[in-house]
Formats: C-alpha cells, sequence, structure tokens
C-alpha cells in the first residue's frame, strides 16, 4: 500500500515567484525565506518521495465565477502553466501521476467526498510559486487538489479538515509501494484590500502554526470569518495546512518551523515527519 | 451581472491578445462587456480603491494592473490610500514591529 511518509505547509504567492525569476533570492530581504526552502529541497530529497500530493488553491487563473468548485482534483498526464497577466512562466509542463489521482478521486467519493474531477488545470502561483523550489526540473510526479477560498460560499475549516482525512484515507488505500509527500500552500496572514490592505498579523500567525503543531483539530472550531479577523481576509488559505496536516496521520512529527513576517504577509513552513 | 461583467473584463485579461487590445484601445475593450457607466469608469480610471470596494476580486485586479503595467505595491497602496513610497514605508515599519516574531532563522 502506499505510505504518506511527510507532510509539509508553506506560503505561497506571486511575490515569490517574482523574486524567484528576477533573481532576488539573495537580497537581504529575501534571502531568509529563499534559505529555508533551500533547506526544504534538501529535506523533501531526502525522504526519497514517488509523488507529490499538493493541496492548494487557485486565484481566478483556472476557475472562474462561471462555476468553481468547492474542492477539486487534478486527473491529467500533465499540467498547464498559466498566464496570470504577465505571461506564463518559463517552466515546461508539470507531470502529473494519473493512477494516484484517478484512485484519490473515486476513493474520496466512494468515501462520501464528492470532489470534482479536472482533466485538464492549469496551476497558478498557488502551485507554482514554491514547488520550483523544492522539485527543480519537476523529477517526482504530482497529483494536484485545489480548496476554494476564493469565490463565496466558502467551505468551513472543518469540511476542509474532512476533506484532508478523506486524501489521506484514499492515499494510504492506493495499491503498491509508493511514497508520498502531501503539500498544503497558502497563508499565512495577508489583507489585499480595504484600509489595513497590506497587514501582517504576526502574533496570530505563530499562533496558528503551533496549533497546526499541537492542537491542529482546535482550528475545526475556527470559522473562515474568524481566519478572515484574526489573519485578512486572504489568510483564509490556511486551511489547506489544515488539510495537510489532516492527511498525515496523527503521530506525525514536526521536524522545521518556520517563520518570517516580511512585505505583505506572513511566509511560513512546517515539514512534519511520519515515524515508521 | 455586471460585477461578474466587470470581473470578466478583467479576468479576460489573462490572454495576451486582449492584453494588447486593451492597451491600444482601453474604451473599445471596456465595450465588449455589460458595464454600467460608473463600472466603465472605474475601469478605465484604474481605480484600485473603487473596483476592490465593488467586490471585484484583487486576483482579477492583478491582471487588469499587469495590463496597465502597474506596479502591484503601487496598487495596493492605493487601496489605503498611499503613494507606493509611503506604502513600502509602511510595510517597512510593520516588518520591524514584527521582526520578534521571526523564527528558525539560519
Amino acid at each position: 500500500m502506499a505510505k504518506i511518509v511527510a507532510g509539509m505547509a508553506c506560503s505561497h504567492a506571486p511575490s515569490i515567484a517574482h523574486a524567484y525569476d528576477h533573481g532576488m533570492t539573495n537580497d537581504v530581504g529575501w534571502k531568509p525565506l529563499f534559505t529555508a526552502f533551500e533547506k526544504s529541497q534538501e529535506w523533501l530529497e531526502s525522504q526519497k518521495p514517488d509523488v507529490l500530493v499538493v493541496i492548494y488553491n487557485d486565484h481566478v487563473d483556472q476557475y472562474f465565477y462561471d462555476a468553481w468548485p468547492t474542492f477539486s482534483i487534478g486527473m491529467a498526464e500533465q499540467y498547464d502553466i498559466p498566464d496570470e497577466g504577465l505571461g506564463a512562466r518559463a517552466f515546461p509542463p508539470v507531470p502529473g501521476h494519473k493512477e494516484l489521482a484517478a484512485h484519490i478521486a473515486t476513493s474520496m467519493v466512494a468515501d462520501g467526498f464528492d470532489i470534482t474531477a479536472s482533466h485538464r488545470m492549469s496551476l497558478d502561483h498557488g502551485f507554482l510559486s514554491p514547488m520550483p523550489l523544492l522539485d527543480d526540473g519537476w523529477k517526482i510526479p504530482v497529483v494536484p487538489l485545489t480548496i476554494n477560498v476564493v469565490m463565496h460560499p466558502l467551505p468551513s475549516p472543518q469540511r476542509c479538515w474532512q476533506m484532508g482525512e478523506a486524501v489521506g484515507r484514499a492515499i494510504r488505500s492506493f495499491p503498491g509501494d509508493m511514497r508520498v509527500v502531501v503539500f498544503g500552500t497558502g497563508g499565512l496572514s495577508h489583507q489585499l484590500t480595504g484600509p489595513n490592505c497590506g497587514r501582517v498579523t504576526a502574533e496570530w500567525d505563530r499562533k496558528f502554526m503551533d496549533m497546526i503543531e499541537s492542537a491542529p483539530q482546535e482550528l475545526n472550531s475556527y470559522t473562515m470569518a474568524d481566519f478572515a479577523r484574526l489573519g485578512g481576509e486572504h489568510s483564509v488559505e490556511v486551511v489547506q495546512w489544515m488539510a495537510m496536516r489532516a492527511a498525515l496521520p496523527p503521530y506525525a512529527r514536526l521536524e522545521r518551523k518556520f517563520y518570517y513576517p516580511f512585505g505583505m504577509m506572513g511566509y511560513g513552513i512546517m515539514t512534519f515527519r511520519v515515524p515508521d | 451581472m455586471s460585477l461578474y461583467e466587470l470581473s470578466r473584463a478583467c479576468y479576460d485579461l489573462r490572454d495576451e491578445a486582449a492584453r494588447e487590445r486593451f492597451r491600444s484601445g482601453p474604451e473599445a475593450y471596456a465595450a465588449r462587456y455589460q458595464l454600467t457607466a460608473r463600472e466603465r469608469e472605474m475601469l478605465l480610471k484604474l481605480d484600485w480603491k473603487a473596483l476592490a470596494e465593488a467586490g471585484v476580486s484583487i486576483y482579477v485586479l492583478t491582471k487588469l494592473g499587469a495590463a496597465s503595467n502597474v506596479e502591484f505595491l503601487e496598487l495596493e497602496g492605493a487601496m489605503r490610500g498611499m503613494s507606493k513610497q509611503e506604502f513600502v514605508d509602511f510595510l517597512k515599519r510593520q516588518a520591524e514591529q514584527n521582526k520578534a516574531f521571526t523564527l528558525g532563522l539560519d
């Protein structure tokens, strides 16, 4: 059976992509974040993963208001690099793992989780800002999953936790010897509109990370409105951290915790290992 | 449907050909969408604050910003009624205040 060997949560942002594409990774402000990603890349390699399951959110690139799936999964052989307004970034298509994707989708529906299957999908900066820093050259195939954190009504944090649990059960029931690492990207605090535009609430970010580490299910009693109030409207992406954590077995152990409030964001990284 | 149309006008700028149409004739570009006079004005004047207040997602406003060669920090500063420089200074002060919460730096 497939085994979830590790999990990682990290921020995603166009700013990360911009700094990376413009050779700014060694700039004073950016260096701490890119150093942390470099360490995470070494860590990921040491996990020897066969597939990366990445839970992220789209930002009105793949999906629009005609219809927006609450939860979706990519089922494709490979995934497109989108044009988010500045032209597509210079990466080849991202290789997918069709068999695992098909298995997760089927298992989730059988498990009472009616996820939308996307047979053609582009992966916007929710995926594409952190992932080249972790798997340069696309050596490891992926299964992308999305949670709607943009078009209301949004799913509750508790429902996102349950989604992660269902993803975990589905992966673990995949026949065959396979090492899987699960990712959740997004957050932490940021607010991109309104009178508090640019606000970073670092104290809350640290509290959230502590809860993800030691009491993740307590986050199920929060609402999306709570997250928006505490971390900013656009910080509700943190439900993807919850889904990742829920996909791991409860005995997963924290390996690394990094937090860096900079510019308009609280940037965070957490990695977990699943003991044998 | 108006907010939909306004959002659609920004969303469609994911395509280079659309961006060229927008840049070479913003009024003709806007005319392809069913907008009220006020919506058309906000779009053509790049009134970021008003567009956001009207409910247009920041994630499509960034596409309008990119097509208009407006830097993200300038667009975001406008949300607070600040110039780009004022906004950058605000972010620097904030980062300084938040420094104590940094964790796990190598």
